[in-house]
């Protein structure tokens, strides 16, 4: 904002004393006035008249910037009465500064007008990175076309064209063409100019809007094959649900049979194998249990969480150093073992895949941590953008145009278990996830006897 | 509407400033002499500019039009006055024209009122021109009038001068006939029949 100030002062001032920066170009005009005078030349007094348009758009676009540049400074809001207000004053103020200094007698009611003009053209010009740019384009045509209503000489009774040089040129074509070529010329030119700048503005409009739409339109397909996404997740979650439902019942049968032919067998040498088939079949009823029902949990050692853990991830790239550490004599956890065994392997299948194209270290450690345990998921990968870390555990929110369902699904199934997870990344330094579970402490028995 | 509200005011601003400027400029039209009885100049005129506006070159050309003898001496000092029978002062400011002249507003007047008071004292006619019409209703240009008015023998102008009640009464109370033409070809007769 403060560039803006300065900027605009520096404007405001070149402005203002724009005449005595460029007296040579001054003199050149007044000379040359009189020279179409002597010549009786309407042809070098037309060029004098494009000169001295350009001189005034010279002027009065450094006034009107500079005034923009402090008025948006000071409001903070191009959209706001305050910023109107203040570009009036402003402009107002600098038009009348200009005419005390240089004892000129520049027209307020022109101004006026211009600056109604060009604020009712700023609600369509679009508010983007350019916005100056195409402001400066449209500035250019206004202010040439207000210049060459200046030179209209049927407006002079009306206080338009009153500044020196325009009443110079009016009075030199009244002797030479008794006003006949600026009646005409100014008149076509402004509506010319003026049609110009309203063209350029109703094109950014629209251009505006065409890019506005266009973006609208992106994001709703972004939108559209996000939920898509999520829709063949959750199908394919039910699909396993219901396929494990079903696992229930031949698991039954088989185990009922087999206690049937173990009814009828009567080799010792099988028995054995029976106690294996047993402990098999309630291995997968739990694992069963654990996949339909999420609270349900049991005791388990961290050692064998994470063996479970790396029997289910396959590393085939030599590029990845990855260590497992897993302190010893650690307390047991208490977890739904499919379910947690799943968020952890969901964090360290990230991290392979951040490390995939660079390579690097991946470290997993389980270690003891103030009344629980911990489980550190660490690598020097790309990792995530600091600013974002907070918004990562959102539903729906990815970085790498996936469903965005991973790191939302870990933090539910640590949140089930009471515990809590912590993502800190530096990228391409360090990426450590923790999470943070607390040990399990049996419940006593309900005693009955009361 | 609401963000409108300033637009709607300026437009309200612009359209009463240019009213009030054309009430100013068109309303009247002042009755004044159609041209002197008598000549009262004669040849070779000085023709020069109270304010370095573009008028004076202007009117040099229409008495170059009128066959008058006589020269177009812009910056003329009082000791220029000699060679001349009559003083033709063509009052209009331009700030540009003064700068060409490395001279200030203040140093403009006072080379002015000196060629009126070597005029008056070589009893020299003075005849004062206003060819700016409404375009040169500044301060600086009507501070020029009232140096002039009270010197001249003869006032000729254009009607549309918003001042020209006050020029008018100001030429009443020293009794210095006006002429007010509507454009400037019209300035050519009364002009004309000053010296003829």
């Amino acid at each position: 904002m403060v560039g803006y100030v300065v900027g605009g002062v520096v404007l405001l001032v070149i402005g203002i004393l724009f005449p005595s920066l460029t007296k040579d170009w001054t003199s050149w005009i007044y000379n040359n006035i009189e020279e179409s005078l002597t010549m009786s030349d309407s042809g070098s007094l037309l060029v004098t008249a494009l000169s001295y348009a350009s001189w005034y758009f010279l002027i009065f676009y450094c006034i009107y910037l500079g005034s923009m540049f402090v008025a948006y400074a000071l409001s903070k809001n191009r959209s706001s009465l305050l910023y109107q207000g203040l570009l009036v004053v402003f402009v107002m103020g600098s038009v009348h500064l200009f005419n005390v200094i240089h004892h000129e007698h520049y027209s307020y009611s022109i101004h006026l007008g211009l600056l109604a003009i060009l604020l009712f053209l700023h609600n369509f010009i679009p508010e983007q990175r350019y916005f100056y740019s195409m402001f400066s384009v449209i500035l250019l045509f206004l202010f040439f076309a207000v210049q060459w209503l200046n030179m209209v000489p049927e407006l002079t009774v009306f206080g338009i064209g009153t500044d020196d040089f325009a009443v110079s040129i009016k009075l030199a074509d009244e002797y030479l063409t008794d006003n006949t070529l600026f009646s005409t010329l100014s008149v076509i030119l402004f509506a010319g100019f003026f049609l110009i700048a309203v063209i350029v503005t109703t094109i950014l409009h629209l251009f505006s809007k065409q890019v506005t739409m266009t973006r609208k339109y992106q994001k709703q397909t972004e939108e559209l094959q996000r939920t898509r996404g999520e829709l063949f997740e959750t199908n394919v979650y039910k699909e396993i649900h219901s396929l494990v439902h079903d696992m229930k019942t031949p698991l039954v049968t088989v185990e009922g049979l087999v206690s049937l032919i173990e009814l009828k067998n009567e080799d010792k040498k099988v028995e054995g194998y029976f106690d294996r088939i047993y402990g098999s079949v309630d291995k997968m009823k739990d694992m069963v249990s654990e996949i339909l029902h999420e609270d349900t949990k049991r005791e388990m050692e961290v050692s064998e969480v994470i063996h479970y853990v790396r029997s289910h991830i396959s590393i085939d790239d030599d590029s990845i150093d990855v260590s497992v550490d897993v302190e010893e004599e650690l307390p047991p956890i208490h977890v739904n073992k499919i379910r947690f065994s799943r968020a952890l392997s969901n964090m360290v299948e990230n991290a392979i895949r951040s490390l995939k194209e660079t390579g690097g270290t991946l470290s997993v450690q389980a270690y003891s941590y103030e009344d629980g345990v911990a489980f550190s998921i660490q690598d020097d990968g790309p990792g995530v953008d600091p600013k974002i870390l907070e918004e990562i555990w959102e539903e729906g929110f990815s970085t790498k145009r996936s469903s965005g369902i991973g790191l939302p699904f870990v933090k539910s199934v640590v949140d089930q278990h009471g515990g809590s997870i912590d993502m800190k990344s530096t990228p391409y330094v360090k990426t450590l996830v923790t999470v943070y579970l607390p040990v399990y402490v049996e419940e006593e028995a309900y005693d009955f006897s009361h | 509407m609401k963000k409108y509200s300033i637009v709607i005011a300026l437009i309200v601003g612009c359209v009463v400033l240019i009213l009030v400027r054309y009430q100013d400029s068109s309303e009247e039209t002042w009755n004044s002499w159609p041209n002197l009885p008598a000549p009262i100049g004669k040849e070779p005129i000085l023709i020069t500019s109270a304010g370095q506006a573009i008028e004076g070159k202007v009117f040099s050309y229409i008495a170059e039009e009128l066959n008058l003898d006589g020269d177009y001496r812009p910056r003329a000092l009082a000791t220029d006055l000699y060679e001349y029978k009559t003083m033709i002062v063509v009052v209009g400011y331009s700030p540009h024209g003064v700068r060409q002249t490395y001279r200030s507003y203040k140093e403009e007047k006072e080379r002015v009122e000196s060629l009126y008071e070597e005029a008056e004292a070589r009893d020299t006619p003075i005849i004062v021109v206003q060819l700016s019409g409404a375009s040169r209703e500044d301060a600086y240009t009507w501070e020029l009038y009232k140096t002039s008015i009270p010197h001249a023998d003869y006032v000729i102008g254009l009607q549309e001068l918003e001042y020209n009640e006050a020029l008018l009464e100001q030429a009443q109370q020293y009794s210095v006939p006006v002429t007010l033409v509507e454009d400037i070809e019209d300035i050519k007769t009364p002009f004309n029949l000053a010296f003829r």
